[in-house]
């Protein structure tokens, strides 16, 4: 678990993949993944500290 | 009706004036290929001195280079009833070296999906190469398992849209073999436990060998060669996890009720430089 991150789209706040290491760079972040987040998954939302399940929303785009 | 004879080609001295080619694959120590397990921020500059570090003097135009992109493996679902994830799609695409954007170029290495125990199995990720111009060289990661036959088709449908060449993974609690790519995870109902596909099927020297026993892992391939994939994991019973899907883009196995479908394997970017040359 201690290399792996979710790869975020800065402006949807989307997770948009899971990464083994990261290259953060503009319009996309990156955050490790725990335990704890072990059940977090593409679809996701990371905002405010937290995660959410938004995955019903989501529409996956190859460019993010 | 009478064949036109080709009259051969000559030069001024007579000689018919044949060329032989060759491509040769450049070695980088054991590999042949350059090989990226973690996400990587890299550039063409780079990549030009790996190579001039193993052979100076080649020009840029002769310098072919095999980029190939592997998604990480779907993990298995978990349930009395349960599928096993799909396989990473992997995808490659050539340039010539001197056709590549200055500037960097970024690796993403999708991380393999994780299962839950009475859960779904979680997709795989993409793997990517990104260039300074935004052009992506990118492989979509195997989907997860599911717990019933219609969804586990609209993943599968999803799948072949990517390029996925392997069969319906409903039709069969085996988990399909893919010709060219990583083998998917075995299923599982309370009546059978499936094993998992091979990878690279086509070719009995190239294939990857699947978890046929309980919970047993798919193979992972060969790490000096490029091309080549993990195949998938075997479903579990008796309370058992399904096996884990090898490495690169292999597909985890179908979990008992109780225990967590295999987790599928990681992906990977691997460059193989190619190089053009006369022979005479």
């Amino acid at each position: 678990m201690n290399n792996r991150f979710f790869k975020i789209d800065s402006s949807s706040r989307f997770i948009t993949a899971i990464t083994v290491g990261q290259v953060p760079r503009d319009g996309i972040e990156f955050i490790q993944q725990t335990p704890e987040t072990a059940h977090v998954a593409i679809g996701w939302s990371y905002a405010a500290g937290g995660f959410t399940d938004t995955s019903a929303d989501y529409k996956p785009r190859r460019n993010s | 009706m009478m064949i036109p004879y080709p009259s051969p080609r000559r030069t001024s001295s007579g000689d018919p004036g044949t060329l032989l080619f060759r491509k040769r694959v450049l070695a980088f120590g054991d590999f042949d290929h350059i090989k990226f397990t973690e996400s990587t921020l890299t550039s063409k500059a780079d990549i030009v001195a790996l190579i001039n570090g193993i052979e100076v003097g080649l020009d840029p135009r002769q310098i072919e280079l095999r980029f190939i992109s592997i998604g990480a493996g779907g993990a298995g679902a978990s349930g009395a009833s349960a599928y096993g994830g799909l396989a990473a799609i992997p995808f490659e695409r050539s340039l010539f070296l001197a056709d590549v954007d200055d500037g960097d170029i970024i690796i993403d290495v999708g991380a393999g999906g994780l299962g839950t125990a009475g859960d779904i199995g979680n997709t795989g990720s993409a793997s990517a190469v990104t260039f300074a111009n935004g052009s992506m060289i990118y492989s979509q990661g195997g989907f997860g398992g599911t717990s019933d036959a219609e969804n586990q088709r609209a993943f599968y449908t999803l799948s072949v849209g990517y390029g996925a060449q392997h069969a319906d993974p409903t039709l069969n609690l085996d988990g399909p073999s893919s010709p060219y790519g990583p083998g998917c995870g075995g299923s599982r109902t309370p009546a059978y436990t499936g094993a998992g596909g091979f990878s690279n099927n086509v070719d009995v020297d190239t294939a990857g060998y699947p978890g046929f026993g309980f919970g047993e892992a798919g193979s992972n391939a060969p790490e000096f060669i490029a091309g080549r994939y993990g195949a998938g994991g075997a479903s579990n019973a008796d309370g058992g996890p399904g096996g884990a899907g090898g490495i690169p883009g292999g597909a985890g196995g179908a979990g008992d009720a109780a225990a967590a479908g295999g987790e599928g394997g990681r992906g990977e970017v691997q460059i193989q430089v190619i190089v053009w040359e006369i022979i005479r």
